[in-house]
């Protein structure tokens, strides 16, 4: 009988193959694209799944609570790492990560370049994360001074080969280091990634001399500064719980009695960070759960979509079938037994479509890891919890989708088939699938609305004013990203250098302004407590700060509407001027312009007066709203070139900065972005949502209008008769595909009443976490109402002019 | 075999009550051939289909073999019918994507016949209505002579005690429907009973017996000639 089952199921996809390739392709597409989504969500929801020691591996984090301001940071002060093990008899082994980007070459090679995830690390690294070594011993490879282990991909960048066991590195001109150890990097799914790892003492002599000493007293004895990234691994069923409460009294004894009540620590699991994570200077992006969330949702509704085609063209088809049911019927088969045999065909076609999704979703991984930013890779052998999901669902699927089908059919009455009416059967409830129509399209509409007001809001930020000019500017950073340099004196010959290499491209006429800076225009800046004759340190006002040059505002053409900007002509603005911008005023209690000139201001430890007023630009991207600023000029903290460029000649005179750049700054390898790109990453989000948003609203509604084909197909056999006689009796064609597409306009019309109030609210909760946003654009829902009532009426139209162009003597006949 | 007592079915739609059969008492014994005759909508089909069992009756009481059966749950019929019944139809109702073999093999799969049992049959059969070189051929590929031997072939597989034959020479060119009579008469004359519904008064008269229906009612019976 199983056999017979699937000879008859076969032969009828083949004689329906048009039906059956569009039933089987919507499910795949459907099944694809919710795979895909969720390999991505399952991607994110399990970071730092892969590490040996994981249930029992925790990150120390800081909260600290200094003036009222409370925040967790995810790096610790040095000096408490070597103290854990002894004093904390729930932890095993302790490891502290000091990520910095370090300029690399090969020793006796000049190919220098930048390597950005640099990793200084206890030797203890092995035994808390449980690396997987390719080449070198695992627990001696970090013990000695100068040695360096590389990941593979750093190995093939360095050396174009990974058998590179003793091989000699200059780390920032420092060194050689020797390459003791290669292992396997973290895969992309890790909070923390790393190029190589040095022994962590080795982050001294990677330091320029006059900095060593301050940085040595910073390791052994600041216990203040947020510094490394501290791991414990806790011996194997210890409490995190019982560590956290320890921690209080450990502070006691060996911390700064000045800091007692405003630090604490606690330990949070590493593979909770990517998710969960509160903390301040997290080494990655992390994730946003409520995207996640939505993500997965989106995925759920295509495939909801695809089922409900399923559903609408498996009806369609067994609407053909109906005399083969009553033949059964009259032989004997019970409702039962036909139910298994079209359930059975479902499955069939729905396990065919789910192989076919499989193999869509490898085909597709790369664009949409593209599309995402990230690195997936899908094995069904190796990521069996997720096939098995994936098989679930394709169960749950098959058996949902199928089963509507299988009843419909099962119920067709062989006295009615046979009788006069000779083959035509009841489209069975109508209303169950209009509602599957209208579900089907709301959901496409309501994607389509969504990803309009994304791109909307995404085109208004584009075309707001920054308050700065950006065009053609490159940043250059001047030293490697390297918070150890905030502890460091002023470097005496820097700022001499950096004079020289600003008057060097100077006499470049392609080179325009250029200028530098603690931080770039439009991605923040830390704030720092400001004291006035009107405001006091009781008053607790943090303020954003940038340093800058002289020449910052010219660069960057900003305004001054008061006083003036820096000038080197007046001689004293870097030890004693400041700029406010306007918004400060208000906080600073001034009440016009003019009133602030002059006026005196402490920023931390340095105490200046006012000479000028700009006007606003914004400090960070759209999404905040603008801040008062202040800015002074302070040559130590600059870390930052901004160049402009003139002309059109952009790669020669990027050649020219990298070949002057050499001369001057031979320690740091010449990186550049242009600021324009830079600043766009501000929105990488939001980029990402609306291209997730388009391109899953296409496939919702590409998929929908499959079922509509079904439904229509549907409609116009049930209807064959009705056409038949209107045509003899004079209706014209396109009278009948007005009649024929007339119901089912009015479906999505439904839909777009449902849809567009639904997404409208979650449009605007999205919206009001911005500071700067565009009001709820009504046109947005007329335009994806008419875009899905356009291809609605295509794909009905293509049946309707079919249907009433078929001669009616055939249709009548078949009476 | 068949005793009907005021059988009664009513069609309803919303607004219109269809009377299809009005009081209708039929016996019939084993062996004989009856044939149904009378006018398009007089309720032949519905007699038909009622004494089948693919449709149950709204009044009355339908006896076969002894039982009544006019209120068995559709499971019940369905059992009832595929150990005891088998079924012509006019427009011969071969599912398209079955061979002729498995067409005719479709009702021993519903009664769990062993698959060497199920080719030995269907063998006897196809050689018995001389379409053996037929056997994996697909309905379209058949001319309706032989879609209706098929069909005959079916309705006999498993050796039922009725056959009910709707119009079966009704699709039929003369020669073609004359070689189907025949075979029904054969089978007949080998025992098996046969309700038979046509228009035909020629086809009509290869039975024992003809009753003509009129607006849901019996009107009259004749004897063609008494059976063996």
């Amino acid at each position: 009988m199983l056999i017979h089952y699937i000879k008859i199921a076969a032969r009828n996809l083949w004689k329906n193959r048009g039906y059956s390739f569009i039933t089987l392709s919507g499910l795949a597409v459907g099944m694809a694209c919710c795979f895909l989504l969720w390999l991505y969500v399952h991607h994110e929801r399990h970071y730092d799944d892969f590490h040996p020691t994981g249930e029992r591996l925790y990150r120390v984090d800081y909260h600290a609570d200094f003036s009222g301001s409370a925040f967790v940071l995810g790096r610790i002060p040095a000096p408490i790492a070597p103290l854990l093990p002894d004093n904390f008899q729930q932890i095993e082994q302790v490891a502290r990560l000091y990520p910095r980007s370090i300029s690399v070459r090969e020793a006796g090679s000049d190919k220098q370049f930048e390597l950005e995830n640099a990793m200084f690390a206890d030797s203890t690294v092995q035994a808390v994360f449980g690396l997987s070594f390719l080449q070198g011993n695992p627990a001696t490879a970090l013990n000695r001074p100068f040695s360096l282990v590389l990941t593979e991909e750093t190995a093939q960048r360095l050396f174009e080969t990974t058998d590179v066991l003793g091989r000699q590195v200059l780390l920032a001109n420092g060194g050689p280091y020797a390459v003791t150890g290669v292992v396997r990097g973290f895969p992309d799914n890790a909070h923390v990634h790393f190029d190589c790892l040095a022994p962590y003492r080795n982050m001294v002599d990677a330091e320029p001399p006059h900095a060593r000493e301050p940085l040595r007293n910073v390791l052994a004895s600041n216990w203040l500064a947020s510094h490394s990234y501290t791991y414990v691994l806790l011996k194997k069923g210890a409490d995190p719980e019982r560590v956290n409460a320890a921690f209080p009294d450990f502070l006691k004894r060996f911390g700064d009695k000045n800091f007692l009540e405003k630090q604490a620590f606690k330990l949070f699991p590493v593979r909770d960070i990517h998710l969960h994570s509160a903390s301040v200077g997290e080494p990655e992006p992390l994730a946003n759960p409520v995207y996640l969330r939505m993500f997965q949702i989106i995925g759920l509704l295509v495939l909801l979509i695809a089922c409900i085609n399923f559903v609408n063209l498996s009806t369609a088809t067994y609407l053909g079938r109906v005399r083969e049911v009553g033949v059964r019927k009259v032989m004997g088969a019970g409702q039962g037994s036909l139910i298994g045999q079209f359930l059975g065909e479902t499955l069939l076609l729905s396990f065919l479509a789910f192989l076919a999704a499989l193999v869509l979703v490898q085909a597709l991984l790369p664009y949409f890891g593209a599309m995402m930013d990230i690195s997936l890779a899908y094995k069904p052998w190796s990521n069996w919890p997720l096939t098995l999901l994936f098989v679930g669902t394709f169960l749950v699927a098959g058996l949902l989708a199928g089963s509507y089908p299988a009843f419909f059919a099962s119920r067709f009455r062989p006295a009615e088939i046979f009788s006069s009416k000779g083959g035509q059967a009841k489209g069975g409830s109508n209303w169950l699938r209009k509602t599957l129509i209208v579900t089907q399209f709301s959901v496409g509409i309501a994607l389509i609305s969504g990803t309009l007001i994304v791109l909307a809001q995404l085109n208004y930020w584009k075309n707001l004013p920054l308050g700065f000019d950006h065009a053609q500017v490159i940043s250059v950073p001047l030293s490697s990203a390297n918070i150890n340099s905030l502890f460091a004196p002023g470097d005496s010959t820097l700022r001499a250098r950096m004079n020289a290499f600003e008057e060097r491209l100077k006499q470049n006429p392609e080179v325009g302004e250029v200028t530098l800076s603690s931080g770039l225009p439009g991605f923040g800046a830390a704030r720092h407590p400001i004291r006035t004759d009107k405001i006091s340190t009781e008053d607790n006002v943090f303020l954003q700060a940038l340093s800058v040059d002289y020449d910052f505002a010219q660069t960057y053409r900003l305004k001054a509407i008061a006083g003036r900007t820096f000038g080197k002509e007046y001689g004293t603005d870097h030890i004693e001027g400041f700029l406010v911008n306007e918004l400060a005023l208000k906080i600073l209690k001034w009440n016009t312009p003019e009133e602030a000139l002059g006026k005196r201001l402490v920023r931390g430890g340095k105490e200046g007066k006012v000479v000028g007023v700009i006007e606003n630009f914004h400090t960070a991207g759209f999404q905040q709203a603008l801040e008062p600023l202040v800015l002074e000029v302070s040559p130590g903290t600059f870390t930052t070139f901004s160049i402009r460029l003139q002309s059109s000649r952009v790669p020669e005179t990027l050649q020219f900065l990298e070949k002057t750049w050499a001369e001057f700054f031979p320690e740091k390898a010449f990186e550049y972005e242009f600021l324009d790109e830079q600043l766009a990453g501000n929105y990488l989000e939001e980029r990402r949502l609306a291209r997730l948003g388009g391109n899953f609203a296409g496939v919702a509604i590409f998929l929908s209008c499959f079922g509509l084909f079904g439904l229509i197909s549907l409609s116009v056999r049930q209807r064959t008769k009705e056409i038949g006689i209107r045509k003899v009796l004079g209706a014209s064609v396109a009278g009948l595909v007005g009649l024929l597409s007339k119901d089912f306009l009015k479906l999505v019309l439904v839909a777009l009443l449902i849809a567009a109030p639904v997404a409208w609210y979650l449009m605007e909760q999205w919206l009001t976490d911005f500071a700067f946003r565009i009001s709820m654009p009504w046109w947005v829902f007329a335009v994806a109402g008419a875009a899905a009532v356009l291809v609605a009426f295509a794909t009905v139209g293509m049946q309707g002019v079919r249907a009433a162009l078929a001669d009616p003597v055939k249709s009548l006949r078949s009476e | 075999m068949i005793r009907t007592d005021k059988l009664v079915k009513i069609y309803r739609t919303d607004e219109v009550e269809t009377m299809a059969l009005n009081e209708v008492n039929v016996e019939i014994a084993e062996g004989e051939f009856v044939s149904v005759m009378g006018p398009s909508g007089c309720g032949k089909s519905t007699l038909l289909n009622v004494l089948g069992m693919i449709d149950s009756p709204s009044g009355g009481a339908y006896y076969f073999n002894g039982e009544e059966v006019g209120g068995l749950s559709e499971r019940k019929r369905a059992n009832v019918r595929k150990h005891n019944l088998g079924f012509v139809f006019q427009s011969f109702n071969l599912i398209d994507e079955l061979t002729v073999y498995e067409n005719i093999e479709l009702p021993m799969l519903y009664t769990n016949v062993p698959s060497a049992q199920r080719k030995q049959r269907v063998e006897e059969l196809l050689e018995g209505m001389n379409i053996m070189h037929r056997r994996n051929h697909f309905p379209q590929q058949l001319s309706g002579g032989q879609q209706q031997r098929v069909a005959v072939a079916r309705a006999v597989v498993n050796k039922p005690k009725l056959i009910l034959a709707d119009e079966p020479t009704g699709n039929l060119d003369s020669a073609n429907g004359d070689e189907v009579m025949k075979i029904l008469a054969d089978l007949n004359a080998a025992g098996t009973t046969i309700l038979m519904v046509t228009h035909s008064q020629y086809c009509a008269e290869f039975g024992n017996r003809i009753i003509r229906m009129l607006d849901g009612q019996v009107v009259t019976e004749n004897v063609v000639r008494q059976y063996l």
